[in-house]
């Protein structure tokens, strides 16, 4: 009897620590893979985490073990997760080129974040995404160079210019579908690209240059710190701030995609008439979906200004849109980890690939082309939401989750 | 004679140059079901996407408690208190059996935005509340639903996705129901419970106002209490069951004119 129950509390507790153990070793690849020039490495990483990931999804034992473990500790999940982003920076403080791509993924991160609640939340095909960005970027950039503001005040002026150009962007777009509505997006993304390129104030081709770093309390970001006798690159810094905003970004997301904002979102795709007649006012959805994912946007923009320090229209084109468009899709779409997920593979791979030189983008596209085959739904699909304190017996809610 | 709830006159719709709806007016009094008949292409689905907000009427007016209706976005006349369900039930499939139920509760939630992000206390203890709803409107029509809100609305079989069409328009408490075609590909035994929902709806809702397009005679004949036939757009015959199924005009227009069929 008692040697039973103890077996059962030694299980229990196996249980409990699995995911997060998991999540470290997956860290541990992914931080390899990214950091290790050796391609031996990089290689030998990429087969092990195919192979969890196959042992994940081919053994429904596994699935089930990992799934029961996450929902018990999500806590600990979530802390082992901060802790290992917070520590990884200042291991890396002779690599900031590693450093730099990491800055990288979490704008992204953010970025993917936005489009999401338009693509995959909402499904509107927005193909000109990148002009948000670009409106958010220079709205920050000529707002701190020009007028000498802040940068705190740039950055939520960018949010929220950029919110007014995504929403004054959707007014048209309310008349047209799916194929139309796409066109409109381009047509948009390729407006504001030429407007760039084309109007005095913006620096036209060449950009703008000097965009100050941002100040925290009068200690400028562009000056390193030293700790214990080192002295850590600037991009530690960075990518303390900019994890910051991507957390934020975050979670205030998923406040919204969780909320009934998220649920209307969803009633918009799935049938606009139904929704209509249920009651939810869709353009007025639609407009939100668009000013929150500009919103969003914007802040990405005005971070990435501020710390490469130069941007140019090149920066903004309907490749951005599209790479951040592959981001939500390949990731999961109207799913917030996965968006994430999908926004850190793919703006690192490009990086890692960057010794194929001119191949590299094909380099990308095979990776696409592989998730695509192996995971049509994104690398986390869409899970139907189960709400807190409502469960309805463990079979129901599973059957929910899984729909291949 | 009890209150009217929704009511029309010399309403007229064109497309071009094809009238669909040329001048009917009805009156839809509280606690009453009333029934549109008449073969394909009468114009009855026209009629709902009219009271619905989804096209405007080229003439003629729809009042609703004492408010002409005409043009008014369809958002809107949902949350004035009029819900429909679709001929060929559009769920949201892709979300769950809860979730539908939900948005159909979508005209009483007011702040979302504010409220997702800066009041999430009390948006949880109200989105638990309605859920609570959700599942007791589940419940009385279907406890497959209620024990299974988890469930894809896209893999329900079709019996119960018309139920939950009817579960969602209901949840935000209407004062009138349009159900278009809800018999549609059923067999006998689903349309019988069909016609126990129907009528169950009246006793669950005091004083809701039902319409009722439908070609099944049998539940038309068991739960409309007053019966509009329409052919090509125009009224043909109205009355009880009996009275239209007798009057000549509407048997004609369902199976031809003697000459015709010579």
């Amino acid at each position: 009897m008692e040697s039973s129950n103890l077996g059962k509390n030694a299980r229990f507790s196996l249980k409990r620590g699995l995911t997060p153990a998991l999540l470290l070793v997956i860290i541990a690849l992914v931080y390899a893979i990214v950091a290790y020039e050796n391609w031996a490495v990089v290689l030998l990483c990429l087969a092990a985490g195919a192979g969890l990931f196959f042992a994940y999804s081919r053994v429904p034992a596994v699935k089930a073990l990992i799934t029961e473990s996450m929902r018990t500790d999500k806590v600990l999940l979530l802390v082992t997760g901060i802790l290992a982003a917070l520590v990884i920076p200042l291991t890396l403080r002779t690599q900031p080129y590693v450093i730099h791509i990491l800055i990288i993924a979490l704008i992204s991160i953010i970025l993917a974040l936005g489009l999401n609640f338009q693509v995959g939340s909402t499904g509107i095909p927005n193909l000109g995404y990148a002009a948000f960005y670009g409106v958010g970027a220079y709205t920050s950039a000529l707002l701190s160079t020009k007028l000498g503001l802040s940068f705190w005040i740039s950055i939520i002026a960018a949010g929220c210019i950029s919110a007014l150009f995504g929403w004054l962007v959707g007014l048209p777009t309310l008349k047209t579908r799916s194929y139309h509505m796409a066109l409109v997006s381009i047509a948009f993304g390729l407006v504001t690209y030429i407007m760039l390129n084309n109007m005095g104030f913006t620096g036209g081709p060449n950009g703008i240059k000097n965009i100050p770093a941002p100040e925290i309390f009068g200690w400028s970001l562009f000056s390193s710190i030293r700790l214990f006798g080192n002295t850590y690159p600037i991009q530690v810094n960075f990518y303390y701030f900019v994890l910051i905003f991507a957390i934020l970004a975050f979670v205030v997301s998923r406040f919204i995609f969780n909320s009934k904002v998220g649920l209307y979102f969803n009633a918009v795709r799935e049938d606009e008439i139904a929704a209509k007649c249920s009651g939810v006012n869709t353009s007025k959805m639609k407009l939100l979906a668009f000013a929150v994912g500009a919103f969003l946007a914007g802040i990405a923009g005005s971070l990435y200004a501020h710390y490469i320090g130069y941007i140019s229209p090149e920066n903004f084109n309907m490749n951005t849109s599209l790479q951040i468009l592959g981001m939500v899709i390949m990731g999961g779409m109207d799913n917030i980890v996965g968006v994430g997920i999908g926004a850190f593979i793919l703006s690192v791979a490009p990086e890692k690939f960057r010794s194929l030189a001119d191949f590299r983008m094909l380099a990308t596209g095979l990776i696409i082309l592989l998730m695509l085959i192996f995971r049509p739904s994104g690398i986390v699909k869409q899970q139907i939401r189960v709400y807190a304190g409502k469960i309805f017996g463990k079979e129901n809610a599973l059957k929910g989750d899984n729909h291949d | 004679m009890t209150e009217i709830c929704l009511s029309a006159k010399d309403l007229v719709m064109r497309f071009g140059g094809l009238t669909a709806i040329d001048t009917v007016s009805w009156t839809l009094h509280k606690d009453e079901i009333l029934g549109i008949i008449g073969p394909n292409g009468a114009g009855k689905t026209t009629i709902f996407n009219v009271v619905s907000g989804l096209y405007t009427p080229t003439s003629g007016e729809i009042n609703f408690k004492g408010t002409v209706i005409n043009g008014y976005a369809p958002h809107v006349i949902a949350k004035m208190g009029i819900k429909r369900t679709f001929q060929q039930s559009r769920l949201f499939d892709n979300i769950s059996v809860l979730d539908n139920v939900l948005v159909g509760m979508a005209t009483l939630s007011k702040g979302i935005l504010f409220k997702s992000i800066l009041a999430r206390k009390r948006l949880a203890s109200e989105l638990s509340e309605d859920i609570d709803k959700c599942l007791e409107i589940l419940s009385h029509f279907s406890p497959f639903l209620a024990e299974n809100p988890y469930r894809r609305a896209g893999d329900l079989v079709p019996g119960e996705r018309r139920k939950l069409e009817i579960c969602r328009a209901l949840a935000s408490d209407p004062d009138v129901l349009l159900l278009d075609e809800p018999a549609a590909g059923m067999d006998p035994n689903e349309s019988a419970e069909l016609m126990e929902d129907i009528l169950k709806i009246r006793e669950l809702r005091k004083g809701i106002g039902i319409i009722l397009i439908e070609h099944d005679m049998a539940v038309v004949q068991k739960t409309a209490d007053y019966n509009i036939v329409l052919s090509y757009g125009k009224e043909i015959a109205r009355g009880t069951f009996l009275e239209v199924s007798s009057n000549p005009l509407v048997q004609e227009a369902y199976l031809g004119s003697e000459a015709e069929n010579a």
